[in-house]
C-alpha cells in the first residue's frame, strides 16, 4: 500500500515541523492528514494528538483529542489526555499580548539538552529549556528560596538568573534566563507516552540514566511519569531532562518518590501547562508575585501587603509589615467573621477557638 | 501539655516529702543567683512558683507536682496583635528553630519564651545560664516583634 506509507511519511514529517518550531506549517499538514482516507486508524489519532499541540484553543484541543479518541477507542493515553483538558479550568480567550523583553542578553541556535543551576539551597542541579523565550525548569528542592541562581550551558557559558515561581507541590521552578531559543524544544506530547517507553535522563555534566516509564504510584494521577530510578542514583538535587531516544522530552525528574520508591518524573505536557499559566497569570497581574517560601500567587502585593496570604512568609521587596486595606485584610481572612466574645478580634477560628486569644467561639445556632 | 501546671493544667500531686526536697533545691538555686525566694514567691494553681525581673525580662520559673520535678522557666514577651496573626505566627515556627534550649509558644494572647528541664542534677550555675538565656532572648525579642506585628509588649499599657 504505497498511499499508506507515503501518508506515514507525511505524518513523521509533520510532527519533525511541530518539534521544530514550525507549528503552522505543522498544523496545516496535520489537518491533511487527519482528514486522509490513506492514513490508518492509529495514525489518524496521532495526527488528532499533534494537531491538539498545535492549538492554544482548548475547544479545538478538546475536538481534536474525542476525534483521536473515536479512532481509537482502546487507547489509554489519550482518553487520559482529553480527562485532563476537561478537567483543567478555562482560560479568558483574549489577553493582552506580552511585551517581549528588549536586548536579550543571548540567542542560542541550537539549545543544550540539559543546563547546569547553581547557587540553589541544595547544591548543584540539572534544567532543561522549555520555551523559546529561554523559561528554564529545574526542580523546586534544587533552588530552594533562593531568589536567583547561576545557569551553565557548558563550558565557560554561564549567567545569571531568576527564579519565577516554585510548584513545591510537582517539585518544580521555573527561572527565567531570558535566552532567545532558534526553535521551540522538542517535547513528546503525553498522549504519545507508552508505558515501558525507554529513556535517558540528563545530568549537567555528562551522565546519562537510561530508564524505563514504569506503571502505579504517582504515574496514576495524571501529572507524573514513574520510573525505575532510584533516586540514590541521580547525580545532582534532580531538574534532569528525560529524553526520548529521538532527542524529544518526556518529562523532568524530580525529587518526588512513586511507589517502589524510585523517582517521578513530572510530565512535559504538564510542565508546559504550568509554564501556559505562569505566562497568563504574568499578563493578568503583573504586579502579583510569587511567594519565596510556599510557591503560590502573591496576590497580597497587588494590595501593599507585605506577607504571603497562603503561608504568611515575608515577600521580597517588602518590610514584612501587612497595610490596613479592606480588600487585603479579606484576602488575609481578617475583619470577615464576627468579633470573637474573648478578644474582640475578627481573626477567625481554628477547632471553634478564636485564632488570637483561643476563646470558644460560639457553635452555630446556638443560644 | 498536661505539665504545664502553673498556668492552670491539671496534673495529680505527687507525695509530699518529694516535692518539699524539689522545693528546697529550687529555692536554694534561686538564692544562689541573687533571688530572693520568699519575695519572688508567687500563687499558682498547684505546685509553686516565683517571679523576679531580669533585665527588661520578666521571668516565671515553676516548679511541677510530680514524682521527678521538672523546672519551667518561662518569659511572656508580647500580647498577639488583632491582625496579621498567619505572618506573626510563621515567624514565631521560624524563631523556634533557631533558639538554643528555649521555645516559643502561646497561652491565651500572650507570647511565651520556655524552657524546661528536670530539676534532677540542676545546680545554681546551669539554672543561672538558662534564666540569662531566657531573658536576653526575651530582650532582644519583644522589641523586634512587636516592632514588626504591632502587639504590645507584655507589661506595658
Amino acid at each position: 500500500m504505497p498511499g499508506i506509507t507515503m501518508a506515514q511519511d507525511e505524518l513523521r514529517r509533520a510532527i519533525q515541523l511541530m518539534q521544530d518550531g514550525q507549528v503552522e506549517a505543522a498544523a496545516g499538514l496535520l489537518r491533511r492528514l487527519a482528514e486522509a482516507p490513506t492514513l490508518d486508524a492509529k495514525g489518524r489519532a496521532a495526527a488528532y494528538v499533534w494537531l491538539a499541540e498545535a492549538q492554544e484553543d482548548r475547544d479545538y484541543k478538546r475536538r481534536c483529542l474525542e476525534r483521536a479518541l473515536a479512532c481509537e477507542p482502546d487507547n489509554a493515553q489519550i482518553r487520559q489526555g482529553l480527562n485532563q483538558l476537561l478537567a483543567s479550568p478555562a482560560q479568558p480567550e483574549h489577553l493582552p499580548l506580552m511585551r517581549r523583553p528588549a536586548g536579550s542578553p543571548l540567542s542560542l541556535e541550537q539549545a543544550p539538552a540539559v543546563v547546569g543551576v547553581e547557587g540553589g539551597r541544595n547544591g548543584l542541579a540539572s534544567g532543561a529549556f522549555v520555551g523559546r523565550g529561554g523559561l528554564l525548569a529545574t526542580t523546586s528542592y534544587a533552588v530552594g528560596s533562593a531568589e536567583e541562581v547561576t545557569v551553565r550551558l557548558g563550558g565557560e557559558r554561564e549567567f545569571g538568573a531568576r527564579i519565577l515561581r516554585r510548584y513545591p507541590l510537582f517539585d518544580l521552578a521555573f527561572i527565567a534566563t531570558g535566552v532567545e531559543l532558534a526553535r521551540k524544544p522538542a517535547a513528546a506530547p503525553s498522549a504519545m507516552l507508552a508505558e515501558n517507553a525507554a529513556f535517558v535522563a540528563l545530568a549537567y555534566g555528562g551522565a546519562r540514566l537510561p530508564g524505563r516509564l514504569i506503571t502505579g504510584g504517582r504515574g496514576a494521577d495524571g501529572h507524573w511519569l514513574a520510573t525505575n530510578i532510584a533516586p540514590v542514583q541521580l547525580p545532582d538535587a534532580g531538574g534532569n531532562p528525560l529524553v526520548d531516544e529521538n532527542g524529544h522530552l518526556l518529562g523532568i525528574l524530580t525529587r518526588n518518590i512513586g511507589a517502589g520508591g524510585k523517582a517521578c518524573a513530572l510530565k512535559i505536557t504538564h510542565v508546559l501547562a504550568l509554564a501556559e499559566q505562569l505566562r497568563r497569570e504574568r499578563q493578568l497581574m503583573p504586579k502579583a508575585g510569587y511567594c519565596p517560601a510556599c510557591g503560590g500567587l502573591a496576590r497580597a502585593l497587588l494590595f501593599g501587603g507585605g506577607t504571603c496570604e497562603s503561608c504568611g512568609a515575608r515577600l521580597a521587596a517588602s518590610d514584612g509589615r501587612a497595610a490596613q486595606s479592606e480588600a487585603l485584610m479579606r484576602l488575609y481572612g481578617e475583619n470577615a467573621g464576627p468579633p470573637c466574645r474573648g478578644c474582640g478580634a475578627r481573626v477567625g477560628g481554628y477547632a471553634g477557638r478564636c485564632l488570637r486569644c483561643g476563646y470558644a467561639l460560639a457553635q452555630k445556632g446556638a443560644g | 501539655m498536661g505539665r504545664f501546671f502553673g498556668r492552670g493544667e491539671d496534673t495529680p500531686d505527687e507525695p509530699a516529702d518529694q516535692l518539699d526536697l524539689s522545693l528546697r533545691a529550687v529555692e536554694s538555686i534561686l538564692a544562689a543567683i541573687g533571688v530572693d525566694p520568699a519575695a519572688a514567691r508567687m500563687e499558682v494553681a498547684r505546685g509553686y512558683g516565683w517571679n523576679f525581673q531580669r533585665g527588661s525580662a520578666l521571668i516565671e520559673v515553676y516548679l511541677t507536682p510530680e514524682e521527678q520535678g521538672y523546672l519551667q522557666v518561662l518569659s511572656p514577651i508580647m500580647h498577639l496583635p488583632a491582625s496579621n496573626l498567619l505572618a506573626l505566627y510563621r515567624r514565631l515556627l521560624e524563631l523556634n528553630l533557631q533558639l538554643t534550649n528555649a521555645a516559643l509558644g502561646l497561652h491565651e494572647d500572650v507570647v511565651y519564651l520556655y524552657h524546661e528541664r528536670l530539676l534532677a542534677g540542676l545546680d545554681a550555675a546551669e539554672a543561672d545560664a538558662i534564666i540569662r538565656r531566657l531573658a536576653r532572648y526575651a530582650d532582644e525579642l519583644d522589641d523586634a516583634l512587636s516592632g514588626e506585628f504591632g502587639g504590645r509588649m507584655y507589661g506595658r499599657g
